[in-house]
């Protein structure tokens, strides 16, 4: 019987195969696609040249002509320098804006489920106003708040503790100052001794079962360091020659000697990446069968692993960038480490700064150097975002403490923890791990959202790039940059999130 | 014989005591259960007054303008729509106020609602009123006169309350009613209040009482009366026809609607059937072109879809799709271009929906005739001139225009939305790719900087001599955006539907489409309702950004535009005002539009079942 019914399943004829069908299908639409994608560019490459534009990465070295309103550089030499000061300023907002909203987010998701009545509700009205209003509505507001303030006056003249006017929010700021560098390496290896140290202590707690006290342990460990650097710093004098050697190193390196690693890394990454994916399908009782999807995903990795190493090897500017750049880093620590103007580097690390009003040219009155500034725009797009991003934290952090089973609070209390103890080490560690997916989307959306910044004049990317592509013409290269940089925050954020998300799974089991 | 089971004297079985309630009990219970919660009570709380008295100050200071705002409510809402062409707007208004009627009747929104609850929202009205008075900078008198309505009320629904006795706890008062209690007081308020403003030609703050909104309170009055005889209409509906029927008509009047508003009633103005003869289209053949393809194409589905046809008609659609494809290669009329894509898409779909029972067939063939009429109609009115006169490129702004780009935004969308969440589910790979490629590279990238993108890089892939506004720039990307957020809400949505449901689907002998269509989609839309909900906000709050690529929508008029005025007053430091003023604007549809959600969520049991 059985034989019989094997010689009678024939393969079907070729056209009604539900594989030759499948990928017939796959195929074509695959060229419709591309010969859409390659009338689009033909046509834009016709009408740039109709246009009398042109398309290049020139803007990218030559010096650009514009000033930048805030950053570390006011007037970069080239484009990419300005797009290097749009890049830190969005970084400073993206980064700072992360630290506080989680901080509000998690008092507030908490103080939702209070169950005190004035804390609850005024954590709702919070999140409920907040969400549901656009944010550039509540960026705009907060600009027009400051706004609201008087310029800098004559009365004001003078050394302040605080100091808010049309054109700021003046505030005291530790500054870096000549030995912050060397110092920084004992804080480094501080942080390195307090990471062994916790885990001695979190070993000692599990053995013995006493109190260990492990975080203030920790804690203690970075402070001495940090404060036997303060006044030994002057001992890491000896790493700026380093540094300086391994820059020249750098510098003598041919290119080739680059291209050649980088081609052969991008091959090997994405070698390992196929021998993973096989392991992972392989079984005790030896490889399965590959299905028509895993065989794609090989070749896909392969294939692109060799785009990659043909592209290291044709471009060598690519190397170039990477060798430049890592010179460039070393002999910046080169010049921050060993021997100042003066001798021996042996200044405070840090410096107590406060601001001042101090009068330019003819009755203008302005902020001085000393302190921190916080002008409209990074005042409005950082208040703006952070308490945005914090109302939907909020609902994160609540939903995830919602989705501990009720157990466990129970549980907890039946243990005689008091309820900031239970929420501490029992409901908050295990929520965590539910909130950190949505958190990351959170993270995401902050980043994204600092893109808002152009709507107050805030020179972040985005901003920075309308401006080159104004003075230049270049608007497709400006655009591809955005593109590019934004995919990559996306992409290193989310990998950071998934990276402790797994680390987190696996506890669970 | 039968014996009879005496039962032994008890008492009567009593209720259970009520726990002991009042405000005491209350406070005790929530405000002071615990030492530290009784501390945290105090500090929150007088934060909370500082907050609130520094706010109140703020909004009702005597150095505000909200006479800005007052005065430019029209400009926020249509822009500078002309005068005389003010009764279409009006028009559209109707329209909608009556459809919205229409379908909270036919669709039985609300359901019904107990005196408590409504005694309860009136004394939190009450309370909220008192604080207001109490810790806003108002005169003696307006707080006099304000407590004692806040009194009148807390007082009046105790009152109630107790002369209700048990009969308030039960559910009987339909909540339409309510509701509907709010316009209608909205309504009275235009007649009856009056607000400090200034004269046109005194620019010295000139204090005088003037009505709300002078020129309006007809139109409104005849909108609200529009509404409610809307719903009752819908009531009277619901008895005489048959639920279903109702539904599809009206989600048809829904879907139609939005364009004739859009582009009939709003853009071209003349409703005059010899001027729209006259449109060059006409001229060039448009009208045959219709009638060819609604009669060839009736034929043609009915042929592909008859099922002796077989694999026959599946190859007809695809070398369709090729022609139809190919068709925007060579230079020929849009409208034709579109009518093939069209028909390759009917004729793709005929042999799998349309074929087996003749009524099956009819039906397509009808759909196909609708598609073509609307198709022609609204290219003939797209391409033709808009009379309507304004200064702008596009002929509506403000509130309107964020409507517009909202809603086209999520209509237009989802189609998209879900064949890229289908894309990305499917078992073939290339497709698999290149819809993740587009989700996530959409995905990641900020909507602001696809904004830009669609204003400067649009015009370099046009071919030469085509044109776009910035307005359908924008909706475009709008839509190509949306759609990449959709598809990851629909994903989810397939993926929560059970393996076993395919298998029986395939057990059948359904094809794959059928299963997508009838089995699969239909359970994963209705398991992603909130979310989408939830994108529909998102995408109206998303519309604000507009302001930056220099489109005249609701945020840009009262960021921009108000605060620059010279004429008839100064404006120039009514700063604060309108953003305010825009921001409670978007938070009532936003928050109305979450509620809402919510409800629906209880209501269709996500996740309980």
């Amino acid at each position: 019987m059985a034989v019989e019914v094997q010689q009678r399943h024939q393969r079907p004829p070729l056209w009604r195969d539900v594989t030759v069908l499948k990928w017939a299908a796959q195929l074509v639409v695959l060229a419709v696609v591309a010969a859409i994608l390659w009338i689009l560019g033909t046509t834009g490459a016709g009408n740039i040249d109709d246009r009398g534009l042109t398309f290049g990465w020139r803007w990218l070295t030559d010096p650009p002509g514009i000033s930048i309103r805030e950053g570390i550089d006011l007037l970069p030499d080239s484009g990419s320098r300005a797009m290097l000061v749009g890049i830190v300023n969005m970084l400073r907002v993206t980064v700072s804006g992360i630290i506080v909203a989680t901080i509000l987010g998690t008092i507030i998701g908490i103080a939702r489920l209070s169950k005190n009545w004035i804390v609850n509700k005024t954590a709702n009205v919070y999140i409920e106003t907040i969400r549901n209003t656009p944010l550039l509505v509540q960026i705009f507001f907060w600009a027009a708040l400051l706004r609201l303030f008087d310029e800098p006056l004559e009365a004001d003249i003078g050394v302040k503790w605080l100091h808010i006017s049309s054109k700021g929010l003046a505030i005291p700021w530790i500054r870096p100052d000549i030995g912050f560098w060397q110092w920084l390496v004992f804080v480094v290896v501080g942080l390195y001794f307090a990471r062994v140290m916790y885990r001695r202590r979190i070993r000692h707690l599990e053995e013995s079962g006493e109190e260990a006290y492990a975080f203030t342990y920790a804690a203690g460990t970075v402070l001495l360091f940090a404060l036997v650097g303060w006044f030994a710093h002057p001992l890491m004098a000896f790493l700026g020659p380093v540094w300086g050697g391994i820059a020249s190193f750098f510098g003598a390196l041919p290119t080739w000697v680059v291209q050649a690693v980088l081609a052969v890394g991008a091959l090997g990454i994405a070698g390992w990446w196929i021998k993973r994916f096989l392991d992972g399908l392989r079984t005790p009782a030896g490889l399965a069968k590959l299905t028509d999807d895993d065989i794609f995903r090989i070749v896909f990795a392969s294939l692109a692993g060799v785009i990659f190493a043909a592209l290291f090897i044709v471009q060598g500017g690519i190397s170039n960038l990477v060798l430049d750049g890592m010179r460039n880093l070393f002999e910046f620590f080169d010049g921050k480490f060993g021997a100042a103007e003066g001798g021996l580097r042996t200044g405070l690390p840090l410096r107590w700064s406060r601001p001042f009003v101090e009068v330019t040219g003819a009755n203008f009155f302005q902020y001085g150097s000393g302190g921190i500034v916080i002008t409209g725009g990074f005042f409005a797009i950082w208040v703006g975002v952070t308490l945005y991003t914090a109302s939907f934290i909020a609902e994160v952090v609540r939903a995830g403490i919602l989705a501990v089973v009720r157990g466990q609070t129970e549980a907890a209390s039946a243990l005689g923890l008091r309820r900031s103890q239970s929420l501490r080490l029992v409901i908050l560690p295990q929520a965590f791990r539910i909130i950190l997916p949505p958190l990351g989307n959170q993270y995401l959306n902050l980043a994204k959202n600092t893109s808002l910044g152009i709507a107050v004049s805030y020179p972040e990317i985005v901003l920075v790039g309308q401006t080159l592509y104004n003075q230049t013409g270049q608007t497709l290269p400006v655009v591809l940059f955005w593109m590019v940089f934004y995919l990559s925050v996306s992409l290193i954020l989310s990998s950071i999130v998934n990276y402790y998300n797994r680390k987190l799974q696996l506890v669970e089991r | 014989m039968t014996g009879r089971i005496v039962l032994p004297d008890t008492e009567p079985e009593r209720p259970p005591e009520p726990p002991p309630h009042g405000p005491i009990v209350w406070a005790h219970e929530n405000l002071f259960s615990t030492v530290a919660s009784g501390i945290l009570t105090v500090v929150v709380g007088t934060l909370v007054v500082l907050f609130l008295v520094g706010v109140l100050g703020f909004i009702f200071g005597a150095d505000r303008r909200w006479d800005a705002v007052f005065f430019n409510t029209r400009l926020m809402m249509t822009q500078a729509y002309p005068e005389d062409q003010y009764f279409r707007v009006w028009l559209s208004l109707g329209i909608i106020v009556s459809l919205t009627g229409l379908s909270l009747a036919v669709w039985q929104v609300g359901g019904r609602v107990s005196l408590n609850r409504i005694t309860r929202l009136l004394s939190s009205i009450g309370a909220g009123l008192i604080g207001l008075e109490v810790l806003g900078p108002f005169s003696i008198r307006a707080r006099v006169i304000g407590i004692l309505i806040g009194l009148v009320l807390i007082g009046g629904s105790y009152l109630v309350k107790r002369a209700a006795g048990e009969r308030a706890k039960q559910e009987t008062i339909p909540l339409m009613a309510i509701v509907g209690i709010v316009p209608a007081l909205g309504v009275v308020a235009l007649y009856v209040l009056r607000i400090p403003t200034r004269l046109a030609e005194d620019n010295y703050a000139e204090q005088v009482l003037a009505p709300i909104a002078n020129s309006t309170r007809i139109p409104i009055t005849v909108l609200f009366v529009v509404g409610v005889v809307a719903y009752s209409v819908g009531v009277l509906m619901l008895d005489r026809m048959p639920n279903a029927t109702a539904r599809v008509a009206l989600v048809g009047l829904w879907v139609l609607s939005l364009p004739a508003i859009v582009l009939t009633i709003l853009r071209d103005p003349e409703l005059d059937y010899d001027k729209i003869l006259a449109i060059p289209g006409f001229q060039e053949g448009y009208l045959w072109w219709a009638v060819i393809f609604a009669v060839g194409g009736s034929l043609l589905i009915t042929y592909l879809g008859s099922p002796a046809r077989g694999e026959g008609g599946r190859a007809i659609g695809g070398l369709l799709v090729v022609v139809a494809l190919a068709s925007w290669g060579v230079s020929m009329l849009v409208l034709i271009r579109l009518f093939l894509l069209f028909l390759a898409t009917f004729a793709l779909a005929a042999p799998t929906f349309g074929g087996g029972e003749g009524r099956a067939r009819a039906r397509i063939v009808g759909l196909w005739v609708m598609t073509v009429a609307a198709a022609a109609y609204f290219v003939v009115l797209v391409s033709g001139p808009s009379t309507v006169q304004v200064q702008t490129t596009f002929f509506i702004g403000g509130l309107f225009l964020s409507f517009i780009l909202a809603i086209f935004g999520i209509v237009l969308s989802f189609p998209l939305g879900v064949l890229f969440a289908l894309g990305r589910t499917s078992s073939m790979p290339i497709f698999r790719l290149m819809c993740v490629a587009y989700i996530e590279v959409v995905r990641g990238v900020p909507f602001i900087t696809w904004l830009l993108t669609a204003i400067i890089v649009f015009p370099i892939f046009l071919p030469l001599g085509v044109q776009v506004s910035n307005v359908v720039a924008v909706l475009v990307m709008t839509v190509l955006f949306s759609a990449a957020y959709l598809a990851e809400n629909v994903r989810g949505g397939l993926q929560s539907v059970s393996g076993g449901q395919i298998e029986a689907a395939k057990a059948l002998g359904m094809t794959t489409a059928q299963t997508t269509v009838f089995i699969i989609l239909p359970q994963a839309l209705r398991a992603v309702i909130p979310a989408l909900v939830g994108q529909v906000i998102g995408t109206f709050k998303d519309t604000s950004l507009v302001i930056i690529v220099g489109l005249f929508d609701f945020l840009a008029i009262a960021r921009n535009v108000i605060p620059n005025q010279r004429v008839p007053f100064n404006n120039l430091d009514a700063l604060t005002e309108p953003l305010m003023y825009a921001a409670l604007v978007y938070w009532i549809f936003t928050f109305s539009f979450s509620r809402a959600s919510q409800r629906l969520e209880k209501k269709l049991g996500v996740g309980e079942r």
